[in-house]
């Protein structure tokens, strides 16, 4: 049949899917204020003169903005920049102590110290329009780190620096750089659409489906959870449509309604099941099992549609029932790709069995 | 007469380039009494892997405009009563302002310029902006 043919390997669906990962992202706004919040702070901690100073804190970042997999707060949710304060000479320390000389220090500036607020494990400091920064004190451990339980009388091990490498070499195996500082590791770059692996598009637009789909708090997959199942059933197909697809469809047979729940072991800590909740919590199981299965079946769906509407109206229900037209955005931004690679001559048209696609002379469409 | 045989030579080099860059078309050329012709092109394209199939005409006569003509699915407003931007009528897309004169090939101009309409069609749909640019029509009653 006759088609235009793009120069750009991506299929054209991958190219609308990057742009939609894109509107679901973080804002490069959003993104910059959660930076500049997490160096501020890590500065001032690892600047310390005085009481931190002989236990020589290293500030580096964690979570889903260092990994690339942030989504951005629907309505009223809060988004968050996560940091770890690690007190490297902090050994014989425990974690109450740990927990309250980062407290002191960061209470010890003006600006911060109205925002504090103590979390279980963590130290937060709030900032407006719904963000918040959580940095967690840590002692050195023999692989990774320790960080404080819940209710700060054990050290508990966990090694974020590891499942970001992990993560990394899954997603770019060949693009491997750990940007390490001496004391406070920037978080890294907002990344501008089409430059996301995609794998990393892959976790977002799995984790903007649970957002979607399951409204109970308790029941929702951890990110953590999630991420590490993306990674280890991603089948490194280069389209993100079909990475998606390869990944459900794997999940949805190996996690089948009624089955029983497995152990997920995290990568970089083997003795910690990522998937524990599925055990603790009644339903949560069951709950993972019929959102896998009826994510595959639509995307098994959205992949064989054909119509910028039916695309358009799957995508809302799967991403966005609200409507709050990122689903638009997304197509705007598809079609102004399509357009400038038409101004480039990057666009040529083929009949079918046509051993040479043709290029395409320059035209205005007229008419009112 | 002369001119009647060169217009003919002319469908026939248009309808022989159209089977040759796109053989999936039927193509027909029709002698009608009192000397006009009509080269009729139809066939099934699909312009992106996400847009729809669309049956579409090309009728061309070798003396006023091509016409590029949507069969099916018929083209629709985002409204009832709404206008279809860049259109000559309600399944007629309009495609070229000055770019095609007599001579210039429908293989290489009217097909593909019609796919990338169909993609910018399909767009406005979903986002209420044509992102195709082009030239809009003079004021009503001023002519093309």
């Amino acid at each position: 049949m006759a088609s235009l043919v793009q120069a750009s390997a991506n299929d054209a669906l991958d190219v609308l899917l990057e742009e939609l990962c894109f509107e679901l992202g973080l804002t490069r706004t959003q993104h910059e204020r959660a930076a500049r919040a997490y160096q501020s702070v890590g500065d001032w901690v690892s600047n310390d003169e005085r009481a931190l100073k002989n236990l020589r804190p290293r500030v580096f970042p964690h979570g889903s903005i260092p990994l690339g997999t942030a989504v951005r707060p629907r309505d009223t949710d809060q988004f968050d920049a996560d940091g770890v304060c690690l007190l490297r000479g902090g050994n014989g320390l425990t974690p109450s102590d740990a927990y309250e000389l980062v407290y002191a220090r960061i209470a010890e500036h003006e600006t911060y110290r109205p925002r504090l607020k103590r979390e279980p494990r963590c130290i937060r400091v709030e900032y407006e329009d719904a963000m918040h920064l959580d940095i967690i004190p840590a002692i050195p451990a023999s692989s990774g780190i320790l960080i404080p339980s819940a209710d700060r009388t054990r050290w508990q091990s966990t090694d974020p620096e590891g499942y970001r490498w992990w993560f990394d070499s899954v997603a770019k195996p060949t693009r491997l750089t750990l940007d390490r500082r001496a004391e406070a590791e920037p978080m890294p770059q907002f990344a501008d659409a089409g430059t996301q692996p995609v794998l990393k598009r892959i976790v977002q637009l799995i984790k903007r489906r649970r957002e979607v789909a399951i409204s109970d708090d308790q029941l929702k997959p951890k990110s953590i959870l999630l991420t590490t199942l993306a990674a280890r059933q991603w089948g490194r197909q280069p389209l993100a449509s079909d990475g998606l697809l390869g990944v459900l469809s794997c999940l949805a047979s190996a996690h089948s309604i009624g089955s029983v729940p497995t152990v997920v072991p995290n990568p970089t800590n083997m003795g910690e099941n990522l998937a524990r909740h599925w055990l603790e919590i009644p339903f949560a199981y069951s709950e993972f099992t019929e959102f896998v299965a009826d994510f595959a079946s639509r995307m098994e769906q959205l992949v064989r549609l054909q119509g910028a509407d039916a695309i358009a109206k799957a995508l809302e229900a799967l991403f966005d029932p609200s409507g709050s037209g990122v689903v638009t955005m997304a197509y705007s931004r598809y079609t102004e790709r399509f357009q400038r690679d038409r101004a480039g001559s990057l666009i040529r048209a083929a009949g079918s069995g046509a051993a040479v696609a043709r290029a395409i002379p320059r035209n205005q469409f007229f008419g009112r | 007469m002369f001119r009647r045989k060169k217009i003919r030579m002319e469908l026939i080099r248009q309808e022989r380039t159209l089977r040759d860059h796109y053989p999936e078309f039927t193509t027909q050329l029709r002698g009608f009494r009192g000397g006009t012709q009509l080269l009729v092109a139809t066939g099934r394209i699909q312009p992106t892997s996400m847009t729809n199939e669309y049956w579409v005409r090309i009728e061309y006569d070798g003396v006023r405009r091509p016409r590029f003509l949507v069969a099916e699915p018929q083209l629709a407003p985002r409204e009832e009563g709404e206008k279809i931007p860049h259109t000559w009528g309600p399944n007629e897309p309009c495609l070229y302002f000055k770019e095609w004169k007599v001579g210039v090939s429908l293989a290489d101009t009217i097909v593909p310029w019609g796919m990338l309409w169909l993609t910018f069609y399909e767009s406005w749909r979903v986002t209420g902006v044509w992102q195709g640019g082009g030239v809009e029509h003079g004021p009503p009653g001023g002519g093309a």
